[in-house]
């Protein structure tokens, strides 16, 4: 009996990898995503040079929650792909729900799901519920991209102790991850704590770092039969270095695709400038609730809080140079700004070489130089008059010109979540659900390092230089004149509140030869924004709370499935849905004043599905015809306009995508002993609108331009792979080793697009038959790329209770380093030199291995 | 007991792994020392300046200058430029960045990779960075200006800061705008004192004050004095030192040119230095389109008025030379006479005129009749001086002013030069 126990255990560990092909050790492939959190531009940069826009939020890729799937197309897709930036169906995170223990953990300010906030803890995140796409979906009714909920109950794990360590070169060098669940025990109670740290003084790109923990508690009482009760507890916090992205010129120059411009020397240490660090620590409290054996009610109260943050270097009176009597160039501290490279002084030979030799050998000059900034710092004295709007009131002190800034997003929220599922009968599943979510999100800067100085000025530079009247420098007329130090709030700080109540219903029905899902969705979303200081250029609608903005929204969707025979299937589904605009997008410069968008619509979302399922023991199939609109997005960033000459907020309404596609996925039982896959998706993901763009100054309320058509109709989606296949072979074998190779292959990837180029205003002086017409307005193509992986492990028993599991993979395993995975145009962009502000590009990481030695019992 | 017997151990274990695997990663930086800036021979501004020699220098030693920070960049009015001074004298910074020091800092500066060179006959102390060249000792400091009148100004008051009592905008110059802040144009106004003496008060169109009108009054001026090549400028570093609430002084009643009209001229232009605008003993140039003015050149010892758009950055240039205001009705047989010469001859556009209604600052809109005269022009070999005839001016009355105008378009090739000698005006006995 016992063997037979054993044996139904090793089973399950072996078959779960041919479920999931490469589901060998949750290996992350976020890890691998490290650099795609470059693309994401959410946030209005607020670097002093507004020139490069830049990634604050650490928008993790939510892809490894995939691997839960049985879908070899899901699974491989999020596996194998993601790295390479493919997105299923092409959507964004905010398409997709993801759910602890039912509650929705997506940034309401955003919609997007973070990885980072339960980073790390593998072995209690590992049982999940995926929905794929539109649908049936019984915990919420989801998102166009589906949902997926993370079974987090103590319950659910059975009794067992797992130590695991993994040793990589990506992100992290070093992974441990220690758990132990009770199960359910005799007296009621069931307890599961976890912890991880992932670790490494330099990650694969360079000057990167990780210093990432992870906790986790839950427990839960049954009570009686009827009742449990369960507290769930949890939070991964985490700090790391970013790897940077830069042009090609920069990358030629240094001789590596991987060059990272955060980073400089600091006493003989690397010191990265941009660090991240989050910990959002999350309370659930349930209470599980069955009153029949036909009717389970679960209600949770969930708090969450914390911190976000990303440091950022911000200067002011920067005269960084570089000590070279022949070199004269003083301004930016940044070592990658467009000044400092070659190709800004291509009419000045001897400058040229000059610069070219310093990038090609120079650390202190193609990376960021400290001690530089230091050295200034301690020599700046300078006196602040009237300080706090004391008069007299005078301090002197070292002014730091340079500084380490975090700026904060720190979200608060509470959610009541309940949800019943009623089985009708076996043939008719009712569910549904009633969602509250109550958050406030604060942004603000504080000074992370004054970098040797007494203190930072607190005054807006911009202002200053386009005001004759000093006070409108203020960020804070109620606090005017103010000095800050390590750890003070300054610069902006607001905190955005978003209300949203929602509630979902769906029926199912499971019968012989067909299955049909129906839902609904009903939203009410309130958002205003709540300001903290009171600029002095926006005195009247800076300070306290803003106008109210009122969304109603809902969705339908719904499903069947024809069963042809046991083996064959047809799916197909609809949705419809209309969705509140979000907060990052609504407001024109939410971060001094409260002033939303004109014309601030929800959007709607339409989308389609059509599939052909083969389920046979050696074979498993689905073939997918997807469409799907996006329609009336908004699109804001801020960036330096040089044609207008200043900075501005670009805001882009009427903006339609459309995303169609089809997906293939084939799993093959070979032998007993070989499996196999293929698996191909290819979509089409344009622009379908030509929106209409906003212009304004960033500085006072003056629109500068407005109703300007943007010609962006049929251009591609950048930022993701359009095209990628797979074809996996592995052997199992009976002795309790297996070995894989898998071959990748990558197309149609398209650069990211600056919709400022794609005006008429852009080409106005040019005829369609000039060398810059194409140039400004065609749309790169990066190269078509492929990967080869490989991966092996082996598992042993020992005296029957203890089990080791060794496995290890290598990615990109002919260290394909001229891999563009993605790109982007800046939007500071020169219409007289196209070139000038050229595009920044991704590259995929060459060779990287993943060990992971487990030890369970 | 919450907790079964068999599961403590675990739950034990589990606090102790955890605490094993606190692996540390290294995030608290030490600061690194400060970098040496080695004070070196310490000079004084006076000695610095001395050490210039016409070519310019580039500070490869250790050597210090500790001076007061007099004049920044933060009004707009000067750009990428500092002024300092000690007691010993004055030197314009030209800094690699904007910004970065202030007005009353005490200061240090590091000559070490500075390089002091004339511009224009203005001592610069250039590539100055901030950041590596200058320590800041105290904030707040004043220095007094030193007060001069207009006629003791000299180049040995480079870059100080000087204030001059009793003066006045010229009257075309009162009431005016600083500078045009539209177009970001540097403008021009020309002070004056009782005596006739007038100095130019530039302003940049980015200065903060660039919109706000020259007072009309008569007062005082505290600027930094500035030398371009002959002409002496001065910027004002914010309109709390232009203190004018006096009446003013010397003007006509008819609001016309306060110069003294003359009876008698004898212009050799050998009192000019070489490059010097014409604008001495109530002469003037104007330049009506482009930057170009008359200026004086020498030709083996003589020194003559040349107009000429050779090389001009400016596509079309007229020029204007007047003279002094002559008075025809203090004179019965009034003769006029100069030599006149070209060079390059391209085109045909120099000319003579006088006026009797020109108020002495607005050229353009004075009616100015052309003045038969004999002219160089292409028939006439280069550089030979052509002698004008004399012409006579009894057919005229009153003040008038008499002036020689070039007209060039350079994009037409129109670049020749013309030139104007030993202009002379006396009583035909």
């Amino acid at each position: 009996m016992k063997e037979k126990i054993i044996g139904i255990i090793l089973l399950l560990m072996f078959s779960a990898p041919v479920f999931a092909l490469r589901g060998m050790e949750e290996e992350q492939p976020a890890d691998t995503l490290a650099r795609n959190e470059q693309t994401e531009r959410e946030i209005p940069i607020l670097t002093l040079s507004v020139s490069d826009i830049e990634g604050e939020e650490d928008s993790h890729d939510i892809s490894s929650l995939l691997q839960g799937s049985r879908d070899i197309y899901i699974n491989t897709a999020g596996f194998n792909f993601g790295s390479a930036r493919y997105r299923i169906r092409g959507y964004d995170s905010e398409n997709t729900r993801v759910m602890i223990n039912a509650i929705p953990v997506n940034d309401p300010e955003t919609g997007r799901a973070f990885y980072s906030v339960w980073g790390g803890l593998n072995d209690v995140t590992r049982m999940t519920e995926p929905v794929n796409g539109i649908g049936a979906s019984r915990q919420t009714f989801g998102g166009i991209g589906g949902a997926t909920n993370i079974v987090t109950r103590a319950s659910r794990f059975g009794e067992n102790t797992r130590l695991t360590y993994s040793s990589a070169n990506r992100s992290y060098n070093h992974r441990m991850m220690f758990t132990h669940s009770t199960g359910m025990q005799d007296n009621g109670w069931a307890f599961t704590l976890s912890g991880s740290r992932r670790s490494a003084n330099e990650g694969y790109a360079p000057g990167t770092f990780y210093d990432a923990w992870g906790y986790f508690f839950s427990t839960e009482k049954e009570i009686n039969n009827k009742h449990s009760i369960g507290l769930i507890a949890f939070g991964a916090p985490s700090r790391t270095g970013r790897p940077g992205v830069a042009v090609q010129e920069a990358y030629d120059l240094v001789g590596d695709n991987y060059y990272n411009p955060n980073w400089g020397w600091q006493n003989g240490e690397k010191r990265n400038a941009r660090v991240n660090n989050y910990h959002n620590p999350w309370i659930i409290l349930s209470h599980y609730f069955n009153p029949t054996n036909q009717t389970e009610i679960s209600t949770s109260a969930a708090y969450s809080f914390g911190r976000g943050g990303s440091t950022a270097l911000n200067w002011y009176d920067s005269h960084k140079s570089f000590d070279h009597p022949d070199y004269i160039f003083a301004g930016d501290p940044r070592p990658d700004y467009y000044r400092w490279l070659p190709s800004w002084h291509q009419n000045d030979p001897a400058t040229f070489n000059l610069i070219t030799e310093l990038w090609q050998t120079d650390d202190t000059f193609r990376q960021i130089d400290w001690e530089w900034f230091y050295n200034a710092n301690r020599r700046n004295l300078f006196t602040v008059e009237n300080v706090d709007g004391i008069e007299g009131n005078n301090v002197t002190g070292l002014r730091s010109k340079y500084i380490v800034e975090e700026r904060r997003n720190d979200r608060t929220q509470m959610i009541f979540n309940t949800h019943i599922e009623h089985v009708v009968d076996p043939t008719h599943i009712l569910s549904g659900g009633i969602n509250v979510s109550l958050s406030q999100t604060h942004q603000f800067k504080t000074i992370d390092d004054l970098l040797g100085g007494d203190f930072f000025y607190d005054i807006d530079q911009f202002a200053e230089r386009d005001f004759d009247d000093p006070i409108m420098a203020q960020p804070d007329i109620n606090n005017p004149n103010r000095i800050v130090t390590e750890g003070d709030v300054f610069g902006y700080d607001f905190t955005g509140n978003i209300n949203e109540y929602s509630l979902f219903a769906q029926s199912e029905w499971i019968l012989s030869k067909w299955d049909f899902h129906i839902s609904g969705m009903l939203s009410h979303t309130t958002f205003w924004r709540t300001g903290h200081m009171k600029n002095a250029r926006f005195p009247d609608n800076s300070y306290g709370d803003g106008e109210k903005h009122n969304f109603t929204n809902f969705g339908l969707k719904g499903g069947a499935v024809f069963k042809i025979t046991g083996r064959h299937y047809v799916e197909s589904n609809a949705a419809f849905m209309t969705r509140a605009p979000y907060f990052r997008n609504a407001y024109i410069s939410s971060r001094v004043r409260d002033d939303v968008i004109e014309n601030l619509n929800s959007e709607t979302i339409m989308s389609g599905d059509i599939s052909y399922i083969i389920r046979s023991p050696f074979i498993k199939s689905r073939l997918t015809l997807f469409y799907t609109e996006f329609q009336d997005q908004t699109w804001s960033r801020s960036f330096y306009h040089d044609e207008l000459r200043t900075f501005v907020n670009y805001i882009m309404t009427d903006l339609d995508k459309r995303h169609m596609g089809i997906e293939l996925g084939i799993d093959l039982q070979l032998t007993s002993t070989i499996s196999g896959y293929i698996v191909a998706g290819t979509g089409d993901y344009i622009y379908n609108s030509r929106p209409e763009v906003t212009i304004a100054r960033d500085n006072d309320f003056e629109i500068m331009t407005e109703g300007r058509e943007v010609y962006l109709k049929n251009y591609k989606l950048g930022g993701m792979t359009h095209t990628a296949g797979s074809v996996g072979l592995r052997y199992n074998s009976p002795r309790y080793w297996f070995i894989g190779v898998n071959a990748n292959v990558f197309d149609d990837i398209y650069i990211d697009i600056n919709p400022d180029r794609r005006t008429a205003e852009a080409v106005q002086n040019l005829m369609d038959t000039d060398p810059q017409w194409e140039q400004i307005l065609g749309q790169e193509k990066m190269d078509f790329n492929y990967t080869f992986d490989v991966f092996a492990g082996r598992s042993w028993r020992i005296r029957r209770q203890y089990f080791i599991n060794f496995n290890v993979s290598v990615s990109n395993i002919l260290d394909n380093n001229d891999f563009r995975i993605g790109g982007f145009e800046q939007l500071r962009y020169s219409a007289t030199n196209p070139d000038q502000f050229a595009p920044k590009y991704f590259y995929l990481y060459g060779r990287t291995y993943f060990a992971n030695l487990a030890f369970r019992f | 007991m919450i907790l079964s017997k068999k599961n403590i151990f675990p739950f034990i274990f589990s606090a102790v792994v955890m605490l094993l695997i606190a692996g540390c990663i290294h995030d608290d930086f030490d600061e690194p020392p400060l970098s040496d800036i080695p004070v070196g021979t310490v000079l004084t501004i006076s000695e610095l300046r001395d050490i210039y020699e016409n070519e310019p220098i580039l500070f490869e030693d250790d050597y210090s200058v500790y001076a007061t920070v007099t004049m920044d960049d933060k009004s707009g009015n000067i750009y990428r430029n500092a002024f300092i001074q000690d007691e010993t004298g004055a030197i314009n910074l030209r800094l690699q960045a904007p910004g970065a020091v202030y007005q009353g800092d005490s200061v240090r500066i590091y000559l070490k990779g500075t390089i002091m060179d004339s511009y224009m006959q203005m001592l610069q102390l250039d590539n100055v960075n901030v950041d590596r060249n200058i320590i800041k000792k105290a904030n707040g400091k004043t220095v007094e200006p030193q007060l001069l009148s207009i006629s003791d100004i000299g180049s040995q008051h480079q870059a100080r800061l000087i204030k001059l009592e009793g003066v006045q905008f010229i009257a075309s110059d009162a009431g005016e705008p600083f500078a045009d802040s539209e177009n970001l144009m540097n403008v021009n106004r020309m002070l004056e004192d009782c005596d006739g003496n007038q100095i130019i008060v530039r302003t940049s169109g980015y200065a903060n004050f660039a919109d706000e009108l020259t007072p009309e009054l008569n007062g005082s001026v505290i600027a930094i004095l500035s030398q371009f090549r002959s002409d002496f400028q001065l910027y004002i570093r914010s309109l709390s030192e232009v203190d004018m609430n006096d009446p003013r002084c010397g003007d006509d009643d008819n609001g016309t040119d306060p110069g003294e009209a003359v009876t008698f001229i004898d212009e050799d232009f050998q009192s000019y230095p070489d490059y010097a605008v014409i604008n001495q003993n109530g002469w003037m140039s104007y330049a009506e389109v482009g930057g170009r003015d008359w200026i004086v050149r020498t030709h083996q010892g003589n020194h003559y008025a040349q107009a000429t758009a050779y090389n001009s950055s400016d596509p079309v240039n007229i020029m204007w030379m007047i003279t002094p205001p002559i008075d025809l009705d203090a004179m019965s047989n009034p003769v006029f006479e100069f030599e006149s010469a070209q060079a390059f001859y391209t085109h045909d556009g120099f000319s003579l005129h006088i006026s009797g209604n020109f108020n002495g600052s607005d050229v353009t809109g004075a009616t100015w009749e052309p003045l038969a005269a004999r002219l160089a022009g292409e028939q006439d070999p280069s550089n030979t001086w052509i002698h004008s005839g004399y012409i006579d001016l009894s057919a005229y009355s009153g003040i008038v002013h008499i002036s020689w105008r070039y007209e060039a378009e350079e994009p037409l090739g129109n670049t020749g030069s013309f030139r104007v000698d030993n202009v002379k005006l006396y009583e035909d006995n």
